[in-house]
Protein backbone atom coordinates (compact mmCIF):
# COMPACT_ATOMS: atom_id res chain seq x y z
CA UNK A 1 0.00 0.00 0.00
CA UNK A 2 1.30 3.51 -0.65
CA UNK A 3 0.40 6.58 1.38
CA UNK A 4 -0.92 8.40 -1.66
CA UNK A 5 -3.48 5.74 -2.58
CA UNK A 6 -7.21 5.92 -2.00
CA UNK A 7 -7.32 2.69 -0.02
CA UNK A 8 -4.71 4.00 2.38
CA UNK A 9 -6.07 7.52 2.77
CA UNK A 10 -9.76 6.71 3.14
CA UNK A 11 -9.87 3.33 4.83
CA UNK A 12 -6.62 1.98 6.14
CA UNK A 13 -5.33 5.08 7.89
CA UNK A 14 -8.59 6.35 9.50
CA UNK A 15 -9.54 2.86 10.68
CA UNK A 16 -6.09 2.05 12.06
CA UNK A 17 -5.79 5.37 13.89
CA UNK A 18 -9.32 5.09 15.33
CA UNK A 19 -9.00 1.48 16.49
CA UNK A 20 -5.49 2.07 17.86
CA UNK A 21 -6.69 5.09 19.83
CA UNK A 22 -9.69 3.20 21.21
CA UNK A 23 -7.87 0.06 22.31
CA UNK A 24 -6.49 -0.45 25.84
CA UNK A 25 -2.73 0.14 25.93
CA UNK A 26 -1.74 -3.52 26.21
CA UNK A 27 -3.43 -4.43 22.91
CA UNK A 28 -2.15 -1.47 20.92
CA UNK A 29 1.21 -2.88 19.80
CA UNK A 30 -0.30 -6.20 18.75
CA UNK A 31 -2.94 -4.41 16.72
CA UNK A 32 -0.41 -2.08 15.09
CA UNK A 33 1.79 -5.05 14.20
CA UNK A 34 -1.12 -6.80 12.49
CA UNK A 35 -2.13 -3.59 10.70
CA UNK A 36 1.45 -3.06 9.52
CA UNK A 37 1.71 -6.62 8.21
CA UNK A 38 -1.56 -6.10 6.34
CA UNK A 39 -0.20 -2.82 4.94
CA UNK A 40 2.90 -4.65 3.71
CA UNK A 41 1.07 -7.70 2.39
CA UNK A 42 -1.29 -5.51 0.34
CA UNK A 43 1.44 -4.96 -2.22
CA UNK A 44 3.82 -7.84 -1.39
CA UNK A 45 1.73 -10.82 -0.30
CA UNK A 46 4.60 -13.31 -0.59
CA UNK A 47 7.52 -11.28 0.74
CA UNK A 48 5.67 -10.64 3.97
CA UNK A 49 6.85 -14.15 4.88
CA UNK A 50 10.46 -13.13 4.29
CA UNK A 51 9.97 -10.15 6.56
CA UNK A 52 8.40 -12.33 9.28
CA UNK A 53 11.33 -14.72 9.04
CA UNK A 54 13.72 -11.80 9.33
CA UNK A 55 11.89 -10.50 12.41
CA UNK A 56 12.04 -13.89 14.16
CA UNK A 57 15.74 -14.31 13.32
CA UNK A 58 16.77 -10.87 14.49
CA UNK A 59 14.64 -11.16 17.62
CA UNK A 60 16.29 -14.47 18.60
CA UNK A 61 19.76 -13.18 17.74
CA UNK A 62 19.14 -10.11 19.90
CA UNK A 63 18.16 -12.22 22.90
CA UNK A 64 21.17 -14.51 22.40
CA UNK A 65 23.58 -11.63 21.92
CA UNK A 66 22.67 -10.20 25.31
CA UNK A 67 23.54 -13.35 27.27
CA UNK A 68 26.15 -15.04 25.10
CA UNK A 69 29.81 -15.42 26.07
CA UNK A 70 30.71 -14.78 22.41
CA UNK A 71 28.62 -11.77 21.42
CA UNK A 72 30.96 -10.99 18.55
CA UNK A 73 30.14 -14.23 16.76
CA UNK A 74 26.44 -13.69 17.16
CA UNK A 75 26.74 -10.16 15.84
CA UNK A 76 28.67 -11.50 12.85
CA UNK A 77 25.96 -14.08 12.22
CA UNK A 78 23.35 -11.32 12.37
CA UNK A 79 25.25 -9.19 9.86
CA UNK A 80 25.68 -12.12 7.50
CA UNK A 81 21.96 -12.87 7.72
CA UNK A 82 20.75 -9.29 7.21
CA UNK A 83 23.17 -8.15 4.57
CA UNK A 84 23.08 -11.59 2.97
CA UNK A 85 19.34 -11.21 2.41
CA UNK A 86 19.89 -7.76 1.00
CA UNK A 87 22.66 -9.03 -1.27
CA UNK A 88 20.61 -11.92 -2.61
CA UNK A 89 17.43 -9.98 -3.24
CA UNK A 90 18.87 -6.67 -4.31
CA UNK A 91 22.24 -7.25 -5.94
CA UNK A 92 22.10 -10.72 -7.56
CA UNK A 93 20.96 -9.35 -10.89
CA UNK A 94 23.57 -6.62 -10.94
CA UNK A 95 26.44 -8.96 -10.05
CA UNK A 96 25.34 -11.57 -12.61
CA UNK A 97 25.02 -8.99 -15.37
CA UNK A 98 28.40 -7.49 -14.58
CA UNK A 99 30.10 -10.88 -14.50
CA UNK A 100 28.47 -11.82 -17.77
CA UNK A 101 29.61 -8.57 -19.37
CA UNK A 102 33.18 -8.94 -18.05
CA UNK A 103 33.76 -12.60 -18.75
CA UNK A 104 31.42 -13.19 -21.64
CA UNK A 105 29.93 -16.18 -19.82
CA UNK A 106 26.29 -16.88 -20.60
CA UNK A 107 25.08 -16.08 -17.07
CA UNK A 108 21.37 -15.65 -17.35
CA UNK A 109 20.12 -15.59 -13.78
CA UNK A 110 16.59 -14.42 -13.31
CA UNK A 111 17.05 -12.18 -10.30
CA UNK A 112 14.22 -12.19 -7.74
CA UNK A 113 12.04 -9.08 -7.65
CA UNK A 114 13.05 -6.63 -4.95
CA UNK A 115 11.00 -6.99 -1.74
CA UNK A 116 9.36 -3.71 -0.80
CA UNK A 117 11.32 -1.68 1.75
CA UNK A 118 14.02 -4.34 2.25
CA UNK A 119 16.80 -1.74 2.23
CA UNK A 120 15.06 0.13 5.03
CA UNK A 121 14.13 -2.73 7.32
CA UNK A 122 17.46 -4.50 6.87
CA UNK A 123 19.23 -1.38 8.05
CA UNK A 124 16.96 -1.06 11.06
CA UNK A 125 17.46 -4.68 12.05
CA UNK A 126 21.25 -4.41 11.63
CA UNK A 127 21.35 -1.23 13.72
CA UNK A 128 19.41 -3.02 16.49
CA UNK A 129 21.98 -5.81 16.72
CA UNK A 130 24.96 -3.43 16.58
CA UNK A 131 23.45 -1.20 19.27
CA UNK A 132 22.92 -4.27 21.47
CA UNK A 133 26.50 -5.36 20.92
CA UNK A 134 27.78 -1.91 21.82
CA UNK A 135 25.63 -1.85 24.94
CA UNK A 136 23.66 1.14 23.65
CA UNK A 137 20.37 -0.75 23.81
CA UNK A 138 18.78 -3.45 25.90
CA UNK A 139 17.29 -6.45 24.08
CA UNK A 140 13.56 -6.40 23.43
CA UNK A 141 11.98 -9.36 25.19
CA UNK A 142 8.58 -9.22 23.53
CA UNK A 143 8.49 -10.33 19.93
CA UNK A 144 5.38 -8.24 19.25
CA UNK A 145 7.17 -5.05 20.27
CA UNK A 146 10.28 -5.98 18.30
CA UNK A 147 8.14 -6.86 15.27
CA UNK A 148 6.47 -3.48 15.54
CA UNK A 149 9.86 -1.72 15.64
CA UNK A 150 10.72 -3.34 12.31
CA UNK A 151 7.33 -3.14 10.59
CA UNK A 152 5.58 0.03 11.83
CA UNK A 153 3.81 1.01 8.61
CA UNK A 154 4.61 4.69 9.00
CA UNK A 155 8.30 4.04 8.27
CA UNK A 156 8.35 0.51 6.86
CA UNK A 157 8.73 1.09 3.15
CA UNK A 158 10.55 4.41 2.75
CA UNK A 159 11.98 5.47 6.11
CA UNK A 160 12.92 7.41 8.12
CA UNK A 161 15.38 4.78 9.33
CA UNK A 162 14.77 4.67 13.06
CA UNK A 163 17.37 3.49 15.58
CA UNK A 164 15.99 1.17 18.20
CA UNK A 165 17.03 3.18 21.30
CA UNK A 166 15.14 6.17 19.87
CA UNK A 167 11.77 4.41 19.82
CA UNK A 168 12.21 1.77 22.54
CA UNK A 169 10.53 3.94 25.23
CA UNK A 170 7.68 4.74 22.83
CA UNK A 171 7.06 1.05 22.21
CA UNK A 172 6.23 0.59 25.90
CA UNK A 173 4.35 3.79 26.62
CA UNK A 174 3.05 6.53 24.36
CA UNK A 175 0.37 9.14 24.65
CA UNK A 176 -1.85 10.61 21.97
CA UNK A 177 -3.27 13.99 22.89
CA UNK A 178 -5.26 16.61 21.06
CA UNK A 179 -2.17 18.62 20.08
CA UNK A 180 -0.25 15.61 18.85
CA UNK A 181 -3.23 14.46 16.81
CA UNK A 182 -3.72 17.87 15.20
CA UNK A 183 -0.01 18.15 14.46
CA UNK A 184 -0.05 14.67 12.94
CA UNK A 185 -2.93 15.51 10.62
CA UNK A 186 -1.30 18.79 9.56
CA UNK A 187 2.03 17.15 8.88
CA UNK A 188 0.42 14.32 6.94
CA UNK A 189 -1.60 16.70 4.76
CA UNK A 190 1.46 18.83 4.03
CA UNK A 191 3.33 15.73 2.94
CA UNK A 192 0.40 14.56 0.83
CA UNK A 193 0.26 17.98 -0.81
CA UNK A 194 4.00 17.91 -1.54
CA UNK A 195 3.66 14.49 -3.15
CA UNK A 196 0.40 14.81 -5.10
CA UNK A 197 0.37 18.50 -5.98
CA UNK A 198 4.06 19.28 -6.42
CA UNK A 199 6.15 16.15 -6.99
CA UNK A 200 3.80 14.49 -9.49
CA UNK A 201 3.45 17.63 -11.60
CA UNK A 202 7.15 18.47 -11.49
CA UNK A 203 7.79 14.87 -12.46
CA UNK A 204 5.68 15.39 -15.58
CA UNK A 205 8.00 18.26 -16.62
CA UNK A 206 11.07 16.09 -16.14
CA UNK A 207 9.43 13.28 -18.13
CA UNK A 208 8.81 15.67 -21.03
CA UNK A 209 12.48 16.58 -21.12
CA UNK A 210 13.75 13.06 -20.43
CA UNK A 211 11.59 11.59 -23.21
CA UNK A 212 13.58 13.49 -25.85
CA UNK A 213 16.87 11.92 -27.02
CA UNK A 214 19.73 13.63 -25.12
CA UNK A 215 21.36 14.64 -28.40
CA UNK A 216 18.34 16.80 -29.27
CA UNK A 217 18.16 18.69 -25.97
CA UNK A 218 18.74 22.41 -25.95
CA UNK A 219 20.63 23.97 -23.06
CA UNK A 220 17.54 25.62 -21.61
CA UNK A 221 15.49 22.41 -21.80
CA UNK A 222 18.22 20.46 -20.07
CA UNK A 223 18.47 22.95 -17.20
CA UNK A 224 14.70 23.20 -16.80
CA UNK A 225 14.45 19.42 -16.81
CA UNK A 226 17.21 19.10 -14.24
CA UNK A 227 15.58 21.69 -11.98
CA UNK A 228 12.26 19.86 -12.28
CA UNK A 229 13.91 16.54 -11.42
CA UNK A 230 15.77 17.98 -8.42
CA UNK A 231 12.54 19.47 -7.07
CA UNK A 232 10.48 16.38 -7.84
CA UNK A 233 12.88 14.13 -5.95
CA UNK A 234 12.90 16.48 -2.98
CA UNK A 235 9.12 16.86 -2.73
CA UNK A 236 8.51 13.20 -3.39
CA UNK A 237 10.82 11.94 -0.70
CA UNK A 238 10.46 14.72 1.86
CA UNK A 239 6.69 14.59 1.33
CA UNK A 240 6.81 10.88 2.09
CA UNK A 241 8.89 11.57 5.21
CA UNK A 242 6.44 14.28 6.31
CA UNK A 243 3.58 11.81 5.96
CA UNK A 244 5.57 9.24 7.92
CA UNK A 245 6.27 11.66 10.77
CA UNK A 246 2.61 12.77 10.72
CA UNK A 247 1.30 9.21 10.85
CA UNK A 248 3.74 8.52 13.68
CA UNK A 249 2.22 11.42 15.63
CA UNK A 250 -1.31 10.07 15.04
CA UNK A 251 -0.17 6.84 16.70
CA UNK A 252 1.77 8.55 19.49
CA UNK A 253 5.26 8.02 18.00
CA UNK A 254 7.87 10.71 17.49
CA UNK A 255 9.86 9.64 14.44
CA UNK A 256 13.13 11.35 13.49
CA UNK A 257 13.20 14.09 10.87
CA UNK A 258 14.65 13.19 7.49
CA UNK A 259 15.00 16.53 5.67
CA UNK A 260 15.90 20.07 6.58
CA UNK A 261 15.74 22.31 3.51
CA UNK A 262 18.64 20.52 1.79
CA UNK A 263 18.78 22.92 -1.15
CA UNK A 264 19.73 25.72 1.23
CA UNK A 265 22.99 23.95 2.13
CA UNK A 266 26.20 25.85 1.45
CA UNK A 267 28.50 22.84 1.05
CA UNK A 268 28.18 19.21 0.06
CA UNK A 269 28.82 18.04 3.61
CA UNK A 270 26.04 20.35 4.79
CA UNK A 271 23.76 19.06 2.01
CA UNK A 272 24.17 15.52 3.27
CA UNK A 273 23.40 16.61 6.81
CA UNK A 274 20.07 17.93 5.48
CA UNK A 275 19.07 15.33 2.85
CA UNK A 276 17.85 11.88 3.94
CA UNK A 277 19.35 12.60 7.33
CA UNK A 278 18.60 9.22 8.92
CA UNK A 279 20.46 7.33 6.17
CA UNK A 280 23.49 9.62 6.53
CA UNK A 281 23.45 9.10 10.29
CA UNK A 282 23.23 5.33 9.81
CA UNK A 283 26.30 5.20 7.58
CA UNK A 284 28.15 7.57 9.89
CA UNK A 285 27.37 5.62 13.06
CA UNK A 286 27.77 2.09 11.75
CA UNK A 287 30.36 2.38 8.98
CA UNK A 288 32.31 5.65 8.80
CA UNK A 289 33.18 6.03 12.48
CA UNK A 290 34.01 2.32 13.08
CA UNK A 291 36.39 2.54 10.10
CA UNK A 292 38.24 5.33 11.90
CA UNK A 293 36.35 8.29 10.43
CA UNK A 294 38.59 11.30 9.87
CA UNK A 295 40.86 10.62 12.84
CA UNK A 296 43.20 8.02 11.41
CA UNK A 297 45.24 10.03 8.97
CA UNK A 298 44.60 11.39 5.50
CA UNK A 299 44.95 8.14 3.62
CA UNK A 300 42.46 6.39 5.87
CA UNK A 301 40.08 9.33 5.57
CA UNK A 302 40.14 9.07 1.79
CA UNK A 303 39.60 5.30 1.91
CA UNK A 304 36.76 5.63 4.45
CA UNK A 305 34.91 8.30 2.55
CA UNK A 306 35.18 6.45 -0.75
CA UNK A 307 33.97 3.20 0.79
CA UNK A 308 31.08 4.81 2.68
CA UNK A 309 29.91 6.73 -0.37
CA UNK A 310 30.10 3.89 -2.85
CA UNK A 311 27.98 1.93 -0.35
CA UNK A 312 25.58 4.86 -0.02
CA UNK A 313 25.33 5.02 -3.80
CA UNK A 314 24.66 1.30 -4.15
CA UNK A 315 22.10 1.45 -1.34
CA UNK A 316 20.05 3.73 -3.60
CA UNK A 317 19.91 1.19 -6.37
CA UNK A 318 21.62 -1.90 -7.70
CA UNK A 319 23.15 -0.29 -10.78
CA UNK A 320 26.57 1.11 -11.61
CA UNK A 321 25.30 4.63 -12.20
CA UNK A 322 24.33 4.74 -8.50
CA UNK A 323 27.83 3.58 -7.53
CA UNK A 324 29.22 6.34 -9.74
CA UNK A 325 26.87 8.83 -8.10
CA UNK A 326 28.10 7.73 -4.66
CA UNK A 327 31.73 7.86 -5.78
CA UNK A 328 31.17 11.39 -7.09
CA UNK A 329 29.95 12.50 -3.66
CA UNK A 330 32.80 10.64 -1.98
CA UNK A 331 35.29 12.60 -4.10
CA UNK A 332 33.58 15.92 -3.44
CA UNK A 333 33.56 15.27 0.29
CA UNK A 334 37.25 14.30 0.26
CA UNK A 335 38.05 17.56 -1.53
CA UNK A 336 35.97 19.53 0.98
CA UNK A 337 37.59 17.83 3.96
CA UNK A 338 41.12 18.25 2.65
CA UNK A 339 41.18 21.80 1.33
CA UNK A 340 38.09 22.97 -0.55
CA UNK A 341 36.16 23.41 2.72
CA UNK A 342 38.70 25.93 4.02
CA UNK A 343 38.59 27.93 0.80
CA UNK A 344 34.79 27.82 0.67
CA UNK A 345 34.54 29.17 4.21
CA UNK A 346 36.28 32.35 3.08
CA UNK A 347 34.06 32.90 0.01
CA UNK A 348 30.79 34.87 0.02
CA UNK A 349 27.57 32.97 0.72
CA UNK A 350 26.26 33.23 -2.83
CA UNK A 351 29.33 31.44 -4.21
CA UNK A 352 29.06 28.66 -1.63
CA UNK A 353 25.36 28.14 -2.37
CA UNK A 354 25.97 28.30 -6.10
CA UNK A 355 28.74 25.71 -5.90
CA UNK A 356 26.57 23.39 -3.79
CA UNK A 357 23.53 23.60 -6.07
CA UNK A 358 25.66 23.05 -9.17
CA UNK A 359 27.44 20.06 -7.62
CA UNK A 360 24.17 18.53 -6.42
CA UNK A 361 22.59 19.16 -9.83
CA UNK A 362 25.38 17.31 -11.62
CA UNK A 363 24.91 14.57 -9.04
CA UNK A 364 21.26 14.25 -10.03
CA UNK A 365 22.29 13.80 -13.67
CA UNK A 366 24.27 10.73 -12.62
CA UNK A 367 21.30 9.61 -10.52
CA UNK A 368 18.60 10.10 -13.13
CA UNK A 369 20.30 9.00 -16.35
CA UNK A 370 20.43 5.23 -16.40
CA UNK A 371 20.78 4.53 -20.11
CA UNK A 372 24.22 3.94 -21.66
CA UNK A 373 25.85 7.12 -22.91
CA UNK A 374 23.07 9.22 -21.45
CA UNK A 375 25.19 10.83 -18.74
CA UNK A 376 27.82 12.46 -21.02
CA UNK A 377 25.05 13.44 -23.46
CA UNK A 378 23.02 15.18 -20.80
CA UNK A 379 26.08 16.92 -19.34
CA UNK A 380 26.96 18.14 -22.83
CA UNK A 381 23.46 19.54 -23.28
CA UNK A 382 23.79 21.34 -19.93
CA UNK A 383 27.12 22.99 -20.59
CA UNK A 384 27.57 23.31 -24.35
CA UNK A 385 25.22 25.71 -26.17
CA UNK A 386 24.08 23.81 -29.25
CA UNK A 387 21.33 25.84 -30.90
CA UNK A 388 18.69 23.14 -30.53
CA UNK A 389 15.08 24.25 -30.23
CA UNK A 390 13.74 24.70 -26.71
CA UNK A 391 11.00 22.23 -25.76
CA UNK A 392 7.68 24.08 -25.49
CA UNK A 393 7.25 24.88 -21.80
CA UNK A 394 3.74 25.98 -20.87
CA UNK A 395 2.93 28.69 -18.33
CA UNK A 396 1.73 25.91 -16.08
CA UNK A 397 5.15 24.27 -16.04
CA UNK A 398 6.84 27.55 -15.23
CA UNK A 399 4.32 28.20 -12.46
CA UNK A 400 5.01 24.80 -10.94
CA UNK A 401 8.75 25.35 -11.08
CA UNK A 402 8.42 28.72 -9.37
CA UNK A 403 6.15 27.37 -6.66
CA UNK A 404 8.50 24.42 -6.28
CA UNK A 405 11.58 26.60 -5.83
CA UNK A 406 9.77 28.73 -3.26
CA UNK A 407 8.37 25.74 -1.39
CA UNK A 408 11.83 24.18 -1.12
CA UNK A 409 12.86 27.11 1.13
CA UNK A 410 11.52 28.15 4.56
CA UNK A 411 9.97 31.29 2.99
CA UNK A 412 6.33 30.08 2.99
CA UNK A 413 6.54 29.01 6.65
CA UNK A 414 8.20 32.28 7.65
CA UNK A 415 5.62 34.27 5.72
CA UNK A 416 2.73 32.44 7.36
CA UNK A 417 4.33 32.99 10.76
CA UNK A 418 4.73 36.69 10.10
CA UNK A 419 1.14 37.14 8.90
CA UNK A 420 -0.29 35.28 11.88
CA UNK A 421 1.79 37.34 14.32
CA UNK A 422 0.62 40.54 12.68
CA UNK A 423 -3.01 39.44 12.38
CA UNK A 424 -3.56 36.82 15.12
CA UNK A 425 -7.23 36.47 14.25
CA UNK A 426 -6.39 35.31 10.75
CA UNK A 427 -4.26 32.39 11.91
CA UNK A 428 -7.03 29.79 12.28
CA UNK A 429 -8.99 30.71 9.13
CA UNK A 430 -5.76 30.78 7.11
CA UNK A 431 -4.71 27.35 8.37
CA UNK A 432 -8.21 25.98 7.77
CA UNK A 433 -8.16 27.31 4.19
CA UNK A 434 -4.70 25.86 3.56
CA UNK A 435 -5.39 22.36 4.88
CA UNK A 436 -8.89 22.33 3.39
CA UNK A 437 -7.69 23.21 -0.09
CA UNK A 438 -4.74 20.80 0.09
CA UNK A 439 -7.22 18.04 0.99
CA UNK A 440 -9.61 18.83 -1.85
CA UNK A 441 -6.89 19.26 -4.47
CA UNK A 442 -4.97 16.20 -3.35
CA UNK A 443 -8.10 14.03 -3.57
CA UNK A 444 -8.83 15.49 -6.99
CA UNK A 445 -5.25 14.72 -7.97
CA UNK A 446 -5.55 11.13 -6.74
CA UNK A 447 -8.97 10.38 -8.23
CA UNK A 448 -8.69 12.54 -11.30
CA UNK A 449 -5.25 11.50 -12.47
CA UNK A 450 -3.66 8.11 -12.89
CA UNK A 451 -1.82 7.54 -9.69
CA UNK A 452 1.96 7.58 -9.54
CA UNK A 453 3.94 5.53 -7.06
CA UNK A 454 6.81 6.92 -5.01
CA UNK A 455 10.28 7.29 -6.46
CA UNK A 456 12.03 6.17 -3.33
CA UNK A 457 9.96 3.05 -3.22
CA UNK A 458 12.27 0.58 -4.83
CA UNK A 459 15.35 1.19 -2.73
CA UNK B 1 -10.95 26.94 23.77
CA UNK B 2 -7.30 26.27 23.13
CA UNK B 3 -8.14 22.78 21.90
CA UNK B 4 -10.74 24.21 19.56
CA UNK B 5 -8.16 26.53 18.03
CA UNK B 6 -5.83 23.58 17.45
CA UNK B 7 -8.50 21.32 16.03
CA UNK B 8 -10.44 23.81 13.90
CA UNK B 9 -8.05 23.91 10.92
CA UNK B 10 -8.03 20.13 10.59
CA UNK B 11 -11.71 19.59 11.31
CA UNK B 12 -12.79 19.85 7.69
CA UNK B 13 -10.10 17.52 6.27
CA UNK B 14 -10.75 14.86 8.91
CA UNK B 15 -14.55 14.91 8.61
CA UNK B 16 -14.34 15.08 4.83
CA UNK B 17 -12.02 12.09 4.59
CA UNK B 18 -14.18 10.02 6.95
CA UNK B 19 -17.39 10.93 5.10
CA UNK B 20 -15.92 10.08 1.71
CA UNK B 21 -14.52 6.83 3.05
CA UNK B 22 -17.88 5.80 4.48
CA UNK B 23 -19.71 7.10 1.41
CA UNK B 24 -17.60 4.98 -0.91
CA UNK B 25 -18.70 1.86 0.95
CA UNK B 26 -22.36 2.79 1.48
CA UNK B 27 -23.25 4.42 -1.84
CA UNK B 28 -24.37 2.17 -4.72
CA UNK B 29 -21.85 1.34 -7.48
CA UNK B 30 -22.17 2.70 -11.01
CA UNK B 31 -21.71 0.59 -14.10
CA UNK B 32 -21.02 3.16 -16.80
CA UNK B 33 -19.42 6.58 -16.91
CA UNK B 34 -21.05 8.81 -19.54
CA UNK B 35 -18.39 11.50 -19.22
CA UNK B 36 -15.57 9.04 -19.88
CA UNK B 37 -17.56 6.73 -22.18
CA UNK B 38 -16.39 3.54 -20.54
CA UNK B 39 -17.55 0.80 -18.19
CA UNK B 40 -16.42 1.28 -14.61
CA UNK B 41 -14.60 -1.38 -12.65
CA UNK B 42 -16.93 -3.53 -10.53
CA UNK B 43 -16.09 -5.17 -7.22
CA UNK B 44 -13.53 -7.81 -8.18
CA UNK B 45 -14.01 -11.49 -7.46
CA UNK B 46 -11.08 -13.05 -5.71
CA UNK B 47 -8.95 -16.02 -6.67
CA UNK B 48 -6.14 -17.47 -4.57
CA UNK B 49 -3.67 -16.83 -7.36
CA UNK B 50 -4.57 -13.15 -7.64
CA UNK B 51 -4.42 -12.77 -3.89
CA UNK B 52 -0.89 -14.16 -3.74
CA UNK B 53 0.44 -12.17 -6.69
CA UNK B 54 -0.89 -8.87 -5.38
CA UNK B 55 -3.16 -8.51 -8.43
CA UNK B 56 -6.24 -8.55 -6.25
CA UNK B 57 -5.04 -5.51 -4.29
CA UNK B 58 -4.39 -3.69 -7.58
CA UNK B 59 -7.91 -4.52 -8.79
CA UNK B 60 -9.42 -3.28 -5.53
CA UNK B 61 -7.45 -0.06 -5.92
CA UNK B 62 -8.85 0.37 -9.43
CA UNK B 63 -12.36 -0.38 -8.18
CA UNK B 64 -12.01 2.19 -5.39
CA UNK B 65 -10.91 4.83 -7.86
CA UNK B 66 -13.67 4.07 -10.40
CA UNK B 67 -16.45 3.97 -7.82
CA UNK B 68 -15.22 6.87 -5.69
CA UNK B 69 -18.02 9.17 -4.47
CA UNK B 70 -18.47 12.24 -6.70
CA UNK B 71 -15.94 10.87 -9.15
CA UNK B 72 -17.04 13.22 -11.93
CA UNK B 73 -16.70 16.22 -9.62
CA UNK B 74 -13.13 15.24 -8.68
CA UNK B 75 -12.14 14.79 -12.29
CA UNK B 76 -13.58 18.19 -13.06
CA UNK B 77 -11.73 19.82 -10.16
CA UNK B 78 -8.51 18.22 -11.40
CA UNK B 79 -9.15 19.45 -14.95
CA UNK B 80 -10.04 23.00 -13.85
CA UNK B 81 -6.87 23.08 -11.77
CA UNK B 82 -4.88 22.10 -14.84
CA UNK B 83 -6.64 24.68 -17.04
CA UNK B 84 -6.12 27.38 -14.44
CA UNK B 85 -2.38 27.08 -14.90
CA UNK B 86 -2.17 26.62 -18.64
Amino acid sequence: MVFSSLSFLFWFLPLTVAVHGGLPHRFRNGFLLLASLFFYAWGEPVYVLLMLLSIVCNFRLGLKLAVSAHPRQILAAGMVWNFGLLAVFKYTGMVAETLAALTGLPLSITAPSLPLGISFYTFQAASYLIDLYRGQATPQKRIVDFGLYITLFAQLVAGPIVRYPEVAPQLTARRIDCNGFAEGVRRFLLGLGKKVLLANNLGAIWETVHAAPVGDLSMVSAWVGLLAFALQLYFDFSGYSDMAVGIGKLLGFTLPENFQYPYLADSISAFWRRWHMTLGQWFRTYLYIPLGGSRAGRLRLVRNLLLVWVCTGLWHGAAWNFALWGLYYGCLLILEKLWLGRILARLPGIVRHGYTLLAVGIGWVLFACTGPGEIPGFLEALFCPNGHVVVGFSKKMIAYLMVGVLAATPVPTQLAGRVSRRFPRLETPMAAALYGSVTVLAIAGLVGATYQPFLYFRF
Amino acid sequence: MKNLKTLLPILFPVIFIVLLGVGAIVLPDHTFSTSEMRYLKQFPGCSAQELVSGDYARQLEEYASDQFPLRDVWIEVAERWMLLLQ
